[in-house]
Parts: C-alpha cells; structure tokens; sequence
C-alpha cells in the first residue's frame, strides 16, 4: 500500500470536524415530554423490525465517517498491493565517453550496461527510473515508468568525465530513503558507495591511443594546426592522418608514442576547408578523429583618429602588426583618438593633457584586468599629463595613467612621443590585450575548437534571440554579453543562431585523457541489502475504487438517514389511523 | 374511618377548592353489591347475612347449618346455601407517583386535587378510603408525597401496592405508558365493584407546540430523542395518542372500567363537573 499524494490525507481532518457536528446536532434546546414513545412512531416501527434499524443514527455516523476515510483515500491516492505502486528499479547509466570502449568480444561497455539495466528490470518486475549521468544528471525515463518504456532509451556514451555523484543523490532522491540505487559503469567507484548503492562495473583495461587536444588557427593564409596524441598502452607507432572532408590526404605522419605517452604535432598548412584528424581504430572509437574546423582571427575595423605624429605611427605599426586588422578613418569596432576627441564604445584615448610629468615608476597594475595580461611596465619612463576620469588601471604615485570608463572608454594618459612606452615591450602587448578583448566581445565563440566537458565562453548581443543547437541539445541563451557555459556534453559541431541564423560554428573535440585512458577501467560488483525503491506511477491514473466507495456510501447514508426514516413515519401513521 | 389524608404540597387555597367541590358531590356507586369490611352494606362475596347469594355442593368444613334440608331431600346431595356477607365497602385510591405525572406543575397539583378530593368524598360516604401510592416507595400513605418519584411505569408499582377486595378502586394517573394494558386492567379490577380511571393530561399531553428542533427527554426514563418539532410531527403524536387513549378505552370496557379525561390546567371545579359528574360523582343530594 502506498500513497500518491500523502497530502489528500488531510481530508481526514474532516472526520473529528463530523463527529463535532454529529454531537452539536444532538445538543438541541431539552424538552421533558411526559411519553417518549409516542413521539418516535418511526423507532417504535424500528424495534418491531430488522434491529439494525435502531441504530439509524450511530450507523449514518458510522456511514459518514467511512465515507471520508474513502475520500481521504481518492485524494491521497491511495493504491494497495504489488502492482499499484511497483517496485521501482532506479539506475544510474554511466554516460562518459569511455562506456563506448568496445571490448575483445566486440561489444561495448554501453551495450552490455543496456542489457543489464534489462536484466535488472525484468528481474525486478516493476516500474523503471533511469538516470543518465553526467555534469548535470538527466532523468532519461521514468520516474516510475512501465518496462515497455526501455525500449525508447536513447543511450549514446559519449559525455566528458564527470562525477557520478550529483547523478546517484538525483537517483535516491527518485527512489526514496534508504532505497536501492544502482550504478551502471565501466570502473569501480572511488569513493566507496553507501549502502543503498549498488555498484556493477561493467569495463575492462583496454589500450586505446586517442586525441587529447586539437587546435586550429587560420592567418594570412595559413593555418596553424596543434594536435595532442596520447598512447595509453604499450609503446606504439602511431600514424596519424589529415583529411579534407572529401576524404583527400592533407597530411600524414607516424608518432613513436611509449607507454602513457603523449605528443604534439605542430602543423603549418597552407588553409583550406574544414579538416579531419584521424587514428587508427582501437577499442575507443570515439577519441580517434577531431573536426579542425578554419579558425581565422576575427577581423577588426579600427579607426585611428590620432593627428600626424609619434603617437599615431606607434599605434599604425601595431595594427599592422597583428594582420587582422583593417584601419579605417570613420567608424570601426575600435576607435583609437586623441584625448577630448571622440568618445563613442570601445574607444582608447590617447594624450597626455595638462601639465606634464615624466615618472619611473613605481608603477601599480591591475593585472586582473584583461587589458593588462602579461603588462610589465619595469623601466619605463610615463610622461603623462592630468589624471583622467574612470576607473584607475595603471597609477604612479597620485597620478593615474590608464583609467576606463563606462562602454569601455580608455584613456591612456602618456605623451607617447616623450615616453619610452613605444619602445617598451610592454606597449604592444597593451595593444594586443585591447584587440584580443575587443574580437572577445564580437558576437560568437572563441575559440571554435572546445575540448569535451571545458566551459565554452560565448559573446552575444542583446537585441537578438539566440539560440545554441548541436549534438549537445538545443537551449536558448537569455543573457547577453558574454556568456561562459558549463562544458557541452556531446561532441560534434554545434551552431550560435541569431534570430534563426548561423551566426558562428564552432566543434566540441572528444578529446579528454580521462575517458581515452582505459587501463584503469574494470568490472565487479558491490551489492546492496537495501530494499527496492517504490514509485509513484504518475502516468497511470488515480485508482477510482475510493470515489466509487464515496459514492455508495453517501448513498448508502442518504436512503438510511432520509428515505428509510419518511417511510416508516408514513407506516407509522397508517397504522395509527388503523388503529384509530 | 381512620385519619384524613394529608396533602402537603398542595396550597390552602387549592385544599380549599378540594373541600368546596368535596361537599357538592359524592361517588356514584353501582347497583351491584360491594365487597368490604362487615358493615351496614351488602358485599358481593359470600356472607353470613340473610340476603340468599347461591347454591353449592357441601364441602367439608362448611357450616352444617347451612346445608339445604330441601335438596338434600329432593336430590340425596348435600347442597349449601350461601348467602351475602353483610360489609361496608372501602374506597382505593391508587395515585401515579411517577415522574411523568410531575412534567408540569399543573399535573401534578391537579393529580394531587383529584386524590383529595376522591379521599375526601368516600371519606363523607362512609366508604374508608385507602390512599395507595404508587411511586418510586409503592406503598399505603397517608399524607400524598410532596415528589412524584417514580422512575418506572404505573404497571410496575401495582404489583408492590397489595391491593385488597374493596368496593370502589379509582386509579389517579396520565396512563402513557407502554405495554399490554390488558393484564394491568384486569389485575386493577379484581376485588373491585367499581373501577375508575382518572386521566389527568397537560396542556403538552394533549396539544403539544411544533417548536422546532428539540432534544425530547423523556421525564420517567430520562431517554433522548432529537427531534423536528414540526407541525407534521405533532400531528403524528395527536394521530398516536388518539390511537392510544382508543386502546384505553376499548381495554377499559372489557373489564367494565370508567376511563374519565381531566385536564390539568383551569379550576378544579371545572374539571369535576365536565370530568367526573355523571361517570365517577353525582351531585350529593340536598339533606
């Protein structure tokens, strides 16, 4: 016996609340008569009969109380015997990348861990939650769905390594204290389980060569290609081939891996369409071929709105410099200005007004600003002028030398003719951190290779409807500006739409050295003596014995109380005019 | 005839009423002889007087004296006169103590009247009046109790009351009672040459209100009943105490018994006249 809703269970507060009302209707203002009996003909009538008529009153109680307690019953949904609740086998399906390993006998881990959860079921006999594991866990079917409902189980392993925690508290929650929870993976658990988890490994060591990393950037027609090889068994000669999409050889060469090794390969090639590295097949089939999808960096218009003179030629040489860049006397994403120039979004202003004055330092970054990465500005001889307004970045002494304003407005307060700033490695890296930051804050994903399971960091404007789709599943994205994701958990090549239209395409690599690396995976079991989880069968609908119950008992109630009664008093008083 | 009967509870002014009505009636007794103490009135059980009563075969122990030489001349068995015995008649006066006879003041004042007054009447008549009561004590009184106490029915006390042959019996009670009336009936007129039963009933007895819903308790039981008060339901009780006085009366008749309806309410004088003139008094000849 269980309870669906336990809360309709307060209906039964109505049963106090009728026999309260039972004995006030009994408190009726007294009345001494001198024959009692002439007074209840009916009851009289009664006593001749069946004797169970003397009770009328006790029993429509009687009725009534039964009737809430049916009540009570539909509302809390009450539901007797095995099949009415079911027992509930909860199942926890290990979703990382390495359940795809595929073993001597040819199947995968994934495969068997399917045929268990089955086995598990049919054994059980009852309802079936399954929950699919992974950075966040997924009630896959169920809670409490019927056995047919496996056969809809879309289980495709191929998720970042991840904790099984988060996943086996959703599954107890599912199945209720103290419950049986089982976890279906290819490696003991390193923590050891509680008691109410029970625990089938279903691996075994495997080696496996895999891609642990994949990078691709496109520049003035070249592309620069990284790939990270790992060999997770014995020492082996690794060929590993680049392909176009139409199967035409790019590029290939043989790694020389040792045991637990890894290399990287450093490729220039001439750029091209989108690209595909592969390995040879092993028992992971999944770590053995990455997208490289052309990564060019963002272009940027720039506007240099400087007058003739150092500080202008400094700044041109750096845009040239960075090969990226188109420098435009208008308007562009960036706008470079003398100070009390223009000031309009993303602009750095540039001058040293006001009185100057050189200083050596000390000089006091804020280095968590993205601006100033990498920064040193040891040596170098500031001739600036007022401080500015905004938010100070660079100061010495009481004078502020970079400040920000709102809309990422930056004044740069040196007189760049006067000082050694040009001179300093540390203005063009300044440079590059403001154009690295402005291509961040374009619309789309950087990068556009993202390893399994890493954060994605994507910048989207608001005035848009966005919109992220791929293997990974399609969710819409609410914030704007930039946004970081927690890890994708599906491989493959996801889009940004805009309003319904690719905006950027970027690929989630399977690369991931936890989920390649198989020596450490095995089986065994750890059994559990606690009792199987009960579910709620939400789909199925209330039982409807209560209500009909309800029903024959207030009718049963209505014919005692108000028929029965009127009958006899007319035979009651026929009978008088009988014997009259 | 022995003392004058008692009766503390009621006022001077209503012991009064009893004596003034007490002089201007007197009980109307049967032509049939009476049963009693010997006295100067003839009695309907067998006696030593003159008056011939009936034949019987001898039994021994009778009076030889008695036997009838005649017969036993004509037909060889020894047949017995009998004859009258010669006694004076008693007055029982058995009065309802019980509770229901107390559901409103009115009753039982006016039960305590009637008892006085029957008292009082046999007492001028010469009839020795015998005053039962028949309460939660059943016993002979001879001052009425000031509480009707009597938690059981009428026909429950009777059998503690020890009746004895007398002439008149007037039995002083509502009669709402259940059960077999019969037995009780023909119990209450053995002995007796005349019985008589006073049905004293309230204004609530006969015409109760429909006032509603109400807890009825029954005053000698003390058993519930919630009720609708509503004018069917008093209909039906009016509908049932019909039925039930009808059953007195037809009860009453087969053992030659008065069934006389007093109300409680309203002078006394009222109730003999429309009550008991002509059934249980007559008006007392002027001297």
């Amino acid at each position: 016996m269980s309870l669906g809703a336990p809360l309709g269970l307060l209906a039964l507060l109505a049963a106090p609340a009728l026999v309260a009302i039972y004995f006030l209707r009994r408190q009726q203002p007294p009345r001494p008569v001198s024959a009692l009996f002439l007074w209840k003909g009916a009851d009289r009538r009664a006593e001749a009969g069946p004797k169970w008529q003397r009770f009328t009153r006790e029993l429509s109680l009687l009725l009534e109380l039964l009737a809430v307690l049916a009540a009570a019953a539909f509302l809390a949904d009450l539901r007797l015997g095995h099949r009415g609740p079911g027992a509930q086998t909860v199942v926890v399906l290990d979703s990382s990348m390495s359940m795809s390993a595929k073993g001597a006998d040819g199947a995968t881990v994934g495969a068997k861990a399917v045929a268990q959860l089955k086995a598990l079921v049919e054994a059980d006999d009852g309802l079936v939650t399954v929950v699919r594991s992974g950075p966040v866990p997924h009630v896959v079917i169920g809670p409490g769905a019927p056995r047919s409902a496996l056969g809809g189980l879309a289980y495709l392993p191929l998720g970042p390594a991840h904790d099984l925690g988060p996943s086996i508290a959703l599954a107890k929650e599912l199945a209720g204290a103290s419950r049986r929870v089982r976890v279906l993976t290819d490696r003991p658990l390193a923590e050891p389980p509680t008691a109410d988890v029970e625990v089938i490994a279903l691996g075994q060591p495997l080696e496996n060569t895999g891609f642990t990393g994949a990078f691709r950037r496109d520049l003035n027609g070249q592309a620069t290609v990284v790939l990270r090889v790992a060999r997770f068994g014995p020492a082996a000669q690794v060929p590993v081939e680049i392909k176009t999409a139409d199967g035409k050889p790019v590029h290939r060469e043989a790694l020389e891996l040792g045991p637990g090794e890894e290399k990287a390969i450093k490729l220039q090639l001439p750029s091209g369409d989108r690209w595909v590295a592969t390995l040879p097949d092993d028992a992971l089939a999944a770590d053995n071929a990455v997208a490289l999808l052309p990564n060019p960096t963002r272009r940027l218009q720039v506007a240099v709105l400087l007058p003739e003179g150092p500080e202008r030629s400094a700044v041109l040489k750096l845009l040239a410099a960075d090969g990226a860049v188109d420098v435009t006397a208008g308007t562009g994403d960036l706008t470079i200005a003398a100070e009390g120039g223009v000031s309009r979004e993303w602009t750095l202003r540039v001058g040293a007004p006001g009185e100057a004055h050189a200083t050596l330092g000390p000089f006091f970054l804020d280095h968590h600003h993205p601006l100033l990465e990498e920064v040193d500005l040891t040596g170098t001889i500031w001739v600036a002028g007022a401080s500015p307004k905004g938010v100070p970045l660079v100061t010495a002494g009481d004078w502020v030398l970079l400040s920000e304003q709102p809309d990422h407005v930056f004044h740069l307060n040196a007189d760049l003719g006067r000082s050694s700033l040009t001179r300093q490695v540390a203005f063009p890296v300044l440079m590059a951190n403001l154009l690295s930051a402005r291509r961040d804050a374009l619309d789309g994903v950087h990068p556009r290779h993202v390893a399994l399971g890493a954060p994605l960091s994507l910048t989207v404007s608001p005035g848009h409807r966005w919109r992220l789709t791929g293997p990974s599943g399609d969710r819409d994205l609410l914030a704007t500006g930039t946004v970081r994701l927690a890890g994708l958990e599906a491989p493959g090549e996801h889009r940004l739409l805009r309003d319904g239209a690719v905006a950027d395409t970027f690929f989630v690599e399977p690369t991931q050295a936890a989920e390649s690396d198989l020596r450490d995976r095995a089986s065994g079991h750890v059994a559990s003596s606690a009792p199987l989880g009960t579910a709620d069968e939400a789909e199925s609908p209330r039982s409807g014995w209560p209500l009909l119950l309800l029903g024959l008992l207030l009718a049963l109630d209505w014919a005692l109380s108000g028929v029965a009664p009127r009958r006899a008093l007319r035979g009651a008083a026929a009978a008088t005019e009988r014997t009259a | 005839v022995g003392e004058a009967l008692r009766a503390p509870l009621l006022s001077e002014a209503s012991q009064k009423d009893v004596l003034r009505a007490a002089g201007s009636v007197r009980l109307k007794l049967p032509r049939l002889a009476l049963g009693g103490r010997a006295g100067d009135l003839a009695s309907n059980v067998v006696g030593s007087s003159l008056e011939f009563h009936d034949f019987r075969d001898y039994q021994p122990g009778d009076d030889v004296r008695q036997l009838d030489w005649s017969a036993l001349a004509r037909t060889g068995r020894p047949i017995l006169r009998t004859r009258r015995a010669e006694v004076a008649p008693r007055t029982e006066i058995v009065v309802d103590g019980s509770r229901s006879m107390q559901a409103t003041p009115e009753k039982a004042q006016r039960a305590q009247e009637l008892a006085l007054l029957l008292e009082r009447v046999s007492r001028a008549q010469g009839l020795p009046p015998h005053v039962y009561w028949a309460g939660a004590r059943a016993q002979r009184v001879d001052a009425l109790p000031a509480a009707f106490d009597g938690r059981e029915p009428l026909p429950f006390a009777l059998p503690r009351l020890g009746l004895k042959t007398c002439g008149v019996r007037v039995v002083v009670s509502d009669l709402l009672f259940e059960g077999p009336l019969r037995p009780l009936f023909a119990r209450l007129a053995e002995g007796a040459s005349l019985l008589a039963f006073v049905q004293v009933l309230s204004r609530e007895d006969r015409d109760p209100e429909p006032v509603g819903g109400a807890q009825l308790t029954d005053v000698e039981t003390d058993e519930k009943l919630d009720q609708l008060v509503s004018e069917d339901a008093v209909a039906n009780y009016l509908a049932r105490l019909k039925a039930h006085q009808g059953l007195l009366d037809m009860e009453a008749s087969r053992v030659r018994a008065l069934v006389l309806r007093v109300n409680a309410e309203g002078p006394l004088d009222a109730a003999v006249r429309q009550s008991l003139l002509g059934g249980l008094l007559e008006p007392r000849r002027a001297a």
